[in-house]
């Protein structure tokens, strides 16, 4: 056997991953912001909610691989490495991302808070119909907590020049009041009755 | 032996030939490199370079001094050849020239030698996992049982994948006996210690095991039931200790003193619940030279209004839950509402998605690892579990509380039970879950109802839940079980010792 260093390897391995682990959440974007709750035991998970609704689904497998040219190792050494984790850790997020969409999409269908824009141009109506839709939380100094939205930089832009109207304005502020007795009857339902 | 093991490899391959590295009794290092079967000369070549790496390479590790010399020894089940032996002796006048300590030898004879003189037994079968056996052998025995690591031992020698067949129930039942003799072997070093909590999770895990394997491959009881007599005469034996030991309780000889005030409440709660499962073992029909005035034990231990217990994660809760209802039924009723109420609003606000809520963690994780983390530790970066909104014990507590009609305690508390998701593990089998951990089931959570009803509320608590079979035939077996798996407190097994105790009062 050739002298060998498995401790350095044993090291750099940990190293590796750990940045394989970073990469993937940096691109998680808000899938990163998620809760995560660890399936310690079992191959399914079921949530039965407040209003008596159920969500069963079993797992999904994520799973990617990185390919390294040979001569490409040998020239560009741990760089070459670096380069390939983030092209899976890449894979990995965007596969995660697609789950994680996936799943949003068929629960909206289910729950019917789908807005369909049907090909118009993204304008402050289309937001406010898609805040009406929504059961939307008050923080303890009565400040509405806002859903995030997820879009391209091209929406974004849109949606940060966006112009809004005295009359939209007046329209928002009614959908706060409206929102609010809406949060204030929810919260009055969390306690034992009868 | 006498060993403390700081590092072993038993989930991988061996790091420069180290499979374990442990310092003998007088403080040194030692680095064994295990091998199973016999070292013939054509084996001895292929293992060659991982010996020259067990001797020559200095230990790194972060409770090892870098420039200390250490033991290599080459651990093997079988035999070494004597051309092996001849050069290993050649190899070791080459090491020694070179600055390096001689490479020693412990092959199947002599280690036979050394169970026989540590346990005065006998090796009863192939042991098919001897590399994780012999790391609990060597261990100092100090510290808590690794539970998981004890369920792949019990795993390989009781498989449950086994076919079921006439010809394979005798087989299960020797392998059965066989295991109870292999297990002493592995807690020989708990032994030494005296560590008798973790002889007690230990034996707990094994009657388990048992019970599963029985219900799984439906051995009559009389295949199975003398060595779950041996192991309750054990684990009785084990608490006796305990016991005798909490009351003439001397800091000094735990260790460190300037340690002690952190870890004291920790180990208090943990000796209440063992103490207070073995009462409740007796009064459910346990055999046992028990006798009840451990309660005074007990209620020292707790302290006033349970200053004294640390609850660091969910695991806590169980050991906590047992003193309750040992108080309970022995006419401690104002004390054991007092620990329901302080239980309860732990499982509860410590759930809470708040800023600055001491986090109760998980029952998955270790209770090493909740103690450390709850002094300061902070979790490993990947390690991003959520710990808020999501309980396992608090939804049984909250059933009992609506058993003791204690209607006003929930209501202060109810607008944060309402965010809680509550969660249980439904295997596909009842007897699974008297297993460490299970493949195959669904995670199960729920939310209560907005508003609930106290009327459903009660009726709920009225019905329970899922048991396996044998706990239901063997109730004495509760206490230990939600002892011993704090993940496993369940509505079912929760409600049926709070009945089976009310029924035998």
């Amino acid at each position: 056997m050739l002298p060998d260093f498995p401790r350095v390897r044993s090291l750099l391995n940990d190293l590796l991953n750990e940045e394989m682990e970073q990469m993937v959440a940096r691109r998680q974007g808000i899938l990163n912001m998620a809760r995560r709750l660890v399936i310690h035991e079992g191959n399914r998970m079921r949530l039965r909610r407040f209003d008596g609704t159920v969500d069963e689904k079993g797992l999904e497998e994520i799973k990617s691989q990185i390919t390294i040219r040979q001569d490409k190792l040998a020239e560009g050494g741990l760089a070459a490495v670096r380069e390939a984790i983030q092209e899976t850790a890449q894979d990995v997020a965007a596969q995660q991302s697609k789950v994680f969409f996936d799943r949003v999409r068929e629960a909206v269908q289910d729950s019917g808070q789908v807005v369909d824009a049907k090909g118009k141009p993204l304008t402050f109506d289309l937001v406010l119909k898609m805040l009406e839709q929504m059961p939307i939380d008050f923080d303890e100094q009565g400040r509405p907590e806002w859903p995030s939205i997820v879009c391209g930089s091209r929406v974004f832009e849109k949606l940060r020049k966006m112009e809004i109207t005295d009359e939209q304005e007046r329209r928002m502020s009614k959908l706060i009041e409206q929102k609010r007795l809406e949060w204030r009857d929810r919260e009055s339902d969390r306690k034992l009755v009868g | 032996m006498g060993y403390t093991v700081v590092h072993s490899t038993t989930h991988g391959p061996s790091e420069e030939g180290k499979d374990v590295i442990a310092l003998d009794p007088n403080g040194d290092p030692v680095a064994f490199q295990l091998k199973r079967g016999n070292v013939t000369v054509s084996s001895w070549r292929r293992i060659k370079g991982q010996i020259d790496e067990l001797v020559e390479l200095p230990i790194q590790h972060p409770s090892i001094a870098q420039d200390s010399l250490h033991e290599p020894v080459l651990v093997t089940t079988g035999w070494i050849h004597e051309q092996v032996s001849r050069r290993i002796g050649g190899f070791n006048r080459s090491w020694a020239q070179r600055g390096h300590r001689p490479l020693r030898t412990w092959a199947g004879s002599q280690l036979s030698a050394e169970f026989k003189n540590h346990t005065r037994q006998f090796m009863p079968q192939q042991v098919p996992d001897y590399h994780r056996l012999l790391g609990f052998m060597i261990a100092d025995g100090k510290g808590l049982l690794d539970k998981s690591e004890f369920a792949i031992l019990l795993r390989t020698l009781l498989p449950l994948e086994l076919e079921s067949t006439s010809d394979r129930k005798l087989d299960v039942a020797r392998a059965i006996a066989a295991a109870a003799v292999i297990v002493e072997y592995a807690l020989a070093g708990f032994d030494r210690a005296n560590n008798h909590f973790a002889r007690v999770e230990a034996y707990t895990m094994m009657g388990c095991r048992i019970q599963a394997v029985a219900t799984r491959f439906n051995l009559p009881a009389k295949l199975w039931r003398p060595t779950m007599n041996l192991i309750e005469t054990a684990l009785d034996r084990s608490v006796q200790l305990i016991a005798a030991e909490a009351l003439d309780f001397d800091v000094l000889d735990q260790g460190s003193p300037l340690t002690e005030p952190a870890v004291a409440p920790y180990r208090n709660a943990l000796v209440v619940g063992v103490l207070s499962a073995h009462g409740l073992w007796d009064m459910l029909g346990g055999r046992s030279e028990w006798f009840s005035d451990r309660i005074g034990q007990v209620r020292t231990l707790l302290g006033r209004d349970c200053k004294r217990i640390g609850l660091p994660s969910e695991s806590f809760i169980p050991p906590l839950f047992l003193a309750m209802l040992f108080l309970k039924y022995h006419g401690e009723i104002k004390l054991s509402n007092r620990l329901c109420q302080f239980l309860l609003a732990h499982a509860v606000l410590r759930k809470e998605k708040k800023p600055n809520v001491r986090p109760l963690w998980g029952p998955y994780l270790s209770r090493q690892e909740a103690i450390l983390r709850d002094l300061g530790k902070r979790p490993e970066r990947n390690d991003r579990e959520a710990w808020e909104q999501v309980t396992i014990t608090a939804w049984p507590l909250i059933l009992v509380a609506a058993r003791r009609l204690m209607r006003q305690d929930l209501e202060r508390l109810w607008h944060a039970i309402t965010s809680l998701h509550f969660t249980e593990f439904v295997p596909d089998k009842a007897y699974h879950r008297l297993l460490w951990r299970f493949e195959n089931g669904i995670m199960d959570q729920m939310m209560v109802a907005r508003p609930q009803s106290w009327q459903d509320l009660r009726k709920q608590a009225g019905q329970g839940g899922e048991v396996p079979a044998s706990l239901k035939r063997d109730l004495h077996w509760l206490p230990y079980y939600l002892l011993v798996y704090p993940h496993r407190f369940n509505p079912g097994p929760v409600l049926l010792l709070d009945s089976a105790l009310s029924d035998a009062t």
